[in-house]
């Protein structure tokens, strides 16, 4: 019996070991590359936040003191709130308007299809070529076309992305235009997997239209509402592009992604790094300030998952 | 017949390889990466660098001359300093070569220079602020003075100034030389008011920037004629730091804040230092700008040559003074020393160096030629290098070429010697960029704006980020 | 099959069956009337969607004074087409879109082979430890590669990379969307399928190229789709490593542009027009895959 069982190991192990071998090869140039371009870079960062640097070179151990420095830094206090006022601003303006136009497109006969096509075609588009285009409607000079617009109506121009108030919201705006209508296409596959009977069922029961749509379309859609919800969280935690394109990078736009990569960019910060003569340069600034981005996005998905599963429990 | 067709067919071949053989073969001459190559649309300037290149490769067949063109900025040079991608040698300004030695972007040329003999030629001034340690770092290229540009026609259009003598040219002074033109801040703003009202509220008589630390760079020469002394070492700790909220500093301020509260400035915020072109020919009367690029006006604004004058900086209630900066050329780290040798060689073939060779020479005449061909003005310029025979010779030059009514430009290059002031040392860009934040406040919301906690503001933001390096 | 935007089969709400609200509803007349606004809605977020594309369109055929007059006009006034030349001309954009396209090309090559043979290790033959592997690339989803661009950056300059197209063509190959999709198509694969050609003594390798690759090809467009679209857009990596004006991508031309105060605002306009008229048109060739797979790809977290 013994011996039976151990040729049969054997035999299992050295195919196992052969498939296993060539699985892992046959991985390997992928996860050469995402070793390359993501995981020996971000661990990398990591490891620079706690030096002090020249150029992008680790000069001496600084334990803590980029975390200092950038916390000490209100330009990063203006881009950390800035980020959250983003995130705000995505979530009221741009996240229920998706699940809108999901329900709509689900309940539409007519059209459908140049309604999908219409409503999707923002997002394939350059972001760089759309953030010039809304550069030029928000111009708060006074050739922008908005400020046009008002100037024929006799109006007073605004200062459109110019105004500390405005800009964030402003390009929300431009960013909700891009996504939402990728996004309701996602919500309208999920609305099409509600199967017909549930509202038979509940129509015989006498349901009215707002109770089949709480009582049933909601709670099955909840899922990826709430799939969607972080993953807007996280997109948003990275804004990048839009107050580069839109704003040029002016305080009143300027998010931590961005902070971050100018400390490391622009020389304007060169030689007021840590460490002090003159010498030193940010980049160890700004791979402290992408570790922290890192790790309030990383603590806001742990929120997350935390609710969900108070939430489901409760539920039970 | 296939015998032939054959020997062709191996011929051909041979012949091909040959072909590439011969193109494989390295270029072993020392190749010269120019920064300040003209940029692609502007062809004449092409065309001019072309000719001293073919000229320099001839009498210099050991180099050649690579067309690199870069123009500075400070969100550009990190990453091509990184990658030591930067060309041999670029332009850059005068507050940068601090920097880019710190962040080794750049070589010190000292022994290229002495083997040149040209260290005793250049301007002290400039040269201290090419040298750090008594290493040099960058040759200058030329040197600017701020000052106010007039455009005379629209100023004559309303009625400040006329032409009271009829010999065809506007007068910016009175029959005994005395300006018409105001000299202080106080009667800028008296200017201010006689336009905006004349031309109810069209146009204005003066531009402040306020945008991408342009605005931070013209302010900080407004702060000095109000007394200011932005930067300078506290008697106390013995360490530079910012004054940037001085009570000088904010009444220079407060001055410009009443400006806009009486409507007298455009209402404009992100205008930058280029956009002057613009905005001279028919929104405002006058501009501060370089000496360097008055042309500008002409050559991108649409005047005309004799509807501008120059005149210095107005003085303000202390003192009067004219920012000055430059332009150096400086070498990339990476730049081997037959390198530097060879661009700075070519730099004789510009017309940028103390020599006084023919074609050194050739080159200034070409760069005045250049100028008269573009219709451009050609004014004196504030030189570089010491040397006499340097001087003459442009003298020469200048005496010749130089093609605009000198009434509207003498008092500038008269007094600009005697009132440049030297940009502030240190973190200057990072300065000039919170400087534009309290001047976007006051010029965005006059009424409101309290120019003594902006500028606060600013100077502990300045001295925790910046100065706390020193 | 023709394609057309409007239905092949008169669909009435007399017969609609599914759905929240049905024919049932459809019999009185306040629920039409709820119809009509649910079109109307919808009419209008088409608008909101496709006005900015037009406003574009539009504009770049104005000219500077145009573009800043007052009072406002929606139309240029001399819809001048030529236009679109002299501005290609200008910029010699034929040269930028020719290293546009081998970007995208090397991308979407690089897309497809790299993520595939990973989704593959993941979903089909899973060698022990595969669960490392796929939590390691399922993290790098939340974390964007703009994070860690200065080491990016840095060793891209070690390894002598700069001015070269390969940094750009491999970063494709570490995508953890286009593996998702990947494996979520693999994960659908019938496992008998694969069974039989182990048994025949297939190696895993060429159950991949002989078997899983043919039978894919749908989702292999779909990626190819995809990654065309993302690298033709891409922007930041193109910009720092591509330094060499030579071979710098459309959207490295365009910011360069965009920042250049020289370049007059109706230029950039058209030229930020004439970018994405490529991405327009892949839109439009291939627009069943791209918003049908949305139905497909799902979302697992």
């Amino acid at each position: 019996m013994a011996n039976h069982a151990t040729k049969k190991n054997n035999k299992y192990s050295w195919a196992k070991f052969k498939k296993d071998f060539g699985g892992w090869l046959i991985m390997l140039p992928g996860l050469l590359l995402f070793a390359f371009f993501v995981w020996i870079p971000l661990s990398k960062n990591v490891y620079m936040s706690f030096f002090t640097t020249i150029g992008f070179d680790t000069d001496q151990f600084a334990g803590f003191g980029q975390y200092q420095r950038v916390f000490n830094d209100p330009e990063f206090i203006n881009a950390l709130g800035n980020t959250f006022e983003y995130l705000f601003w995505s979530l009221i303006i741009g996240f229920l308007i998706p699940i809108f136009l999901g329900l709509l497109l689900s309940e539409t006969v007519h059209f459908k299809g140049f309604f999908r096509i219409s409503i999707y075609l923002p997002a394939v588009l350059s972001g760089l070529a759309t953030s010039i285009l809304w550069a030029y409607i928000y111009d708060p000079n006074n050739g922008g076309m908005l400020n046009t617009i008002l100037q024929s109506l006799g109006l007073d121009p605004i200062m459109w992305t110019n105004d500390p108030q405005l800009a964030i919201p402003l390009i929300v705006v431009s960013m909700t235009w891009k996504g939402a209508g990728a996004t309701a296409l996602i919500y309208l596959a999920s609305l099409q997997s509600v199967e017909t009977t549930q509202y038979e069922a509940a129509r015989m029961d006498g349901a009215s239209l707002w109770t089949r749509m709480f009582k049933i379309t909601l709670p099955t859609i909840l899922p990826t509402i709430s799939t969607l919800f972080i993953l807007q969280i996280i997109s948003v935690m990275q804004v990048f592009y839009e107050p580069l394109l839109i704003t040029k990078g002016s305080s009143a736009s300027m998010s931590l992604l961005l902070l971050g990569y100018n400390y490391a960019f622009d020389s304007k910060y060169s030689g007021t790094g840590l460490g002090g003569g003159g010498y030193h340069s940010t980049a160890g600034q700004s791979a402290a300030t992408a570790v922290i981005l890192t790790i309030i996005i990383l603590g806001l998905t742990a929120a997350y998952f935390a609710l969900t599963k108070v939430i489901t429990r409760k539920k039970k | 017949m296939k015998r032939t067709r054959n020997n062709f067919a191996i011929g051909g071949v041979m012949a091909l390889m040959l072909l590439g053989l011969s193109s494989c073969e390295s270029d072993t001459r020392i190749e010269i990466k120019l920064g300040m190559w003209p940029a692609p649309q502007l062809t004449a300037d092409i065309n001019m660098f072309n000719i001293w290149k073919a000229s320099f490769e001839e009498d210099y067949p050991q180099y050649q001359i690579v067309p690199d063109n870069y123009e500075y900025a400070p969100n550009t040079v990190v990453s091509k300093g990184q990658a030591q991608t930067l060309p041999t040698v670029f332009q850059t300004w005068f507050t940068e070569p601090e920097m880019l030695v710190n962040n080794r972007y750049i070589r010190d040329i000292t022994p290229q220079l002495e083997e040149l003999n040209w260290l005793s030629k250049m301007d002290t001034s400039m040269k201290n602020i090419l040298t750090k340690d008594n290493k040099i770092y960058g040759v200058p290229r030329d040197g600017y003075g701020l000052g106010m540009v007039l455009n005379l026609k629209q100023l004559e259009y309303y009625e400040i100034l006329t032409d009271y003598n009829d010999d065809g040219l506007i007068d910016i002074h009175d029959e005994l030389g005395n300006p018409l033109y105001p000299t202080t801040f106080a009667e800028l703003r008296t200017w201010c008011e006689r336009i905006n009202e004349a031309s109810f509220g069209d146009v204005k008589g003066a531009l402040i920037l306020a945008a991408n630390k342009t605005g931070g760079w013209q302010f900080s020469n407004f702060a000095w004629n109000f007394g200011a002394e932005l930067q300078k070492i506290n008697p106390t700790t013995n360490k530079w730091e910012g004054y940037l909220n001085s009570p000088e500093a904010v009444s220079a301020l407060e001055f410009i804040r009443e400006l806009a509260l009486d409507g007298l400035l455009l209402n404009n915020t992100s205008a930058v230092y280029n956009d002057w072109t613009s905005f001279i020919g028919s929104q405002v009367c006058t501009a501060f700008v370089g000496n360097d690029i008055v042309a500008n006006a002409v050559s991108q604004g649409g005047l005309e040559l004799n509807d501008i004058a120059f005149v210095p900086m107005p003085a303000g209630p202390d003192s009067q003074n004219a920012l000055f900066g430059g332009t150096p050329f400086v070498f990339a780290a990476n730049a081997t020393d037959e390198q530097v040798l060879g661009a700075l060689r070519f730099l004789e073939y510009m017309g940028r160096s103390p020599s006084t060779s023919p074609v050194a020479l050739k080159a200034l005449e070409d760069g005045a030629k250049l100028s008269q061909l573009k219709g451009t003005p050609i004014l004196p310029s504030i030189r570089p290098w010491i040397n006499t025979d340097y001087n003459e010779a442009v003298d020469d030059i200048e005496a010749q070429y130089v093609n605009v009514n000198m009434d509207y430009y003498q008092d500038f290059y008269d007094t600009i010697y005697d009132i440049r002031h030297d940009e502030e040392p240190y973190f200057t860009q990072g300065m000039y960029s919170l400087l534009d934040n309290c001047l976007q406040a006051v010029l965005s919301q006059p009424g409101t704006a309290n120019s003594y906690s902006l500028l606060t503001t600013a100077n502990n933001d300045f001295n925790n980020q910046y100065m706390s390096n020193v | 099959m023709k394609k057309h935007f409007w239905p092949t089969k008169p669909h009435q709400l007399n017969t609609k069956n599914d759905g929240l609200i049905t024919f049932i509803d459809y019999k009185s007349k306040r629920f039409r009337i709820l119809y009509g606004v649910i079109i109307f809605l919808l009419l209008v977020a088409v608008l909101t969607a496709l006005l900015p594309i037009g406003i574009l369109f539009l504009s770049s055929y104005k000219t500077t004074l145009e573009l800043y007059a007052t009072p406002f006009q929606f139309f240029p006034q001399l819809f001048e087409f030529k236009k679109i030349f002299a501005v290609w001309n200008e910029v010699n954009f034929g040269k930028y879109f020719l290293n546009t396209l081998i970007v995208v090309i090397g991308a979407a090559f690089f897309a497809v082979i790299i993520n595939g043979l990973l989704a593959y290790g993941v979903a089909i033959v899973k060698p022990r430890g595969y669960r490392i592997a796929f939590t390691l690339i399922m993290a790098s989803y939340m974390i964007p590669t703009v994070l860690a661009i200065v080491p990016l950056y840095q060793s891209i300059v070690d390894l002598r990379l700069i001015n070269n197209y390969l940094p750009l063509w491999l970063m494709f190959g570490a995508n953890a969307y286009y593996f998702i999709i990947f494996k979520n198509y693999f994960d659908a694969i019938p496992k008998s399928l694969i069974e039989a050609a182990r048994v025949d003594g297939a190696s895993e390798l060429r159950i991949f190229f002989s078997i899983i690759i043919p039978m894919s090809k749908s989702i292999i467009g779909l990626v190819a789709i995809f990654a065309v679209t993302a690298a033709w857009s891409d922007f930041l990596l193109p910009y720092l490593v591509l330094q060499n004006s030579d071979l710098q991508t459309i959207m490295v031309l365009l910011f360069l542009k965009s920042s250049d105060a020289q370049f007059a605002p109706d230029k950039l306009l058209m030229l930020s027009l004439i970018s994405i008229i490529p991405q327009i048109v892949i839109f439009f060739v291939f627009q069943k895959q791209i918003t049908g797979s949305t139905l497909n790809s799902g979302l697992k977290e």
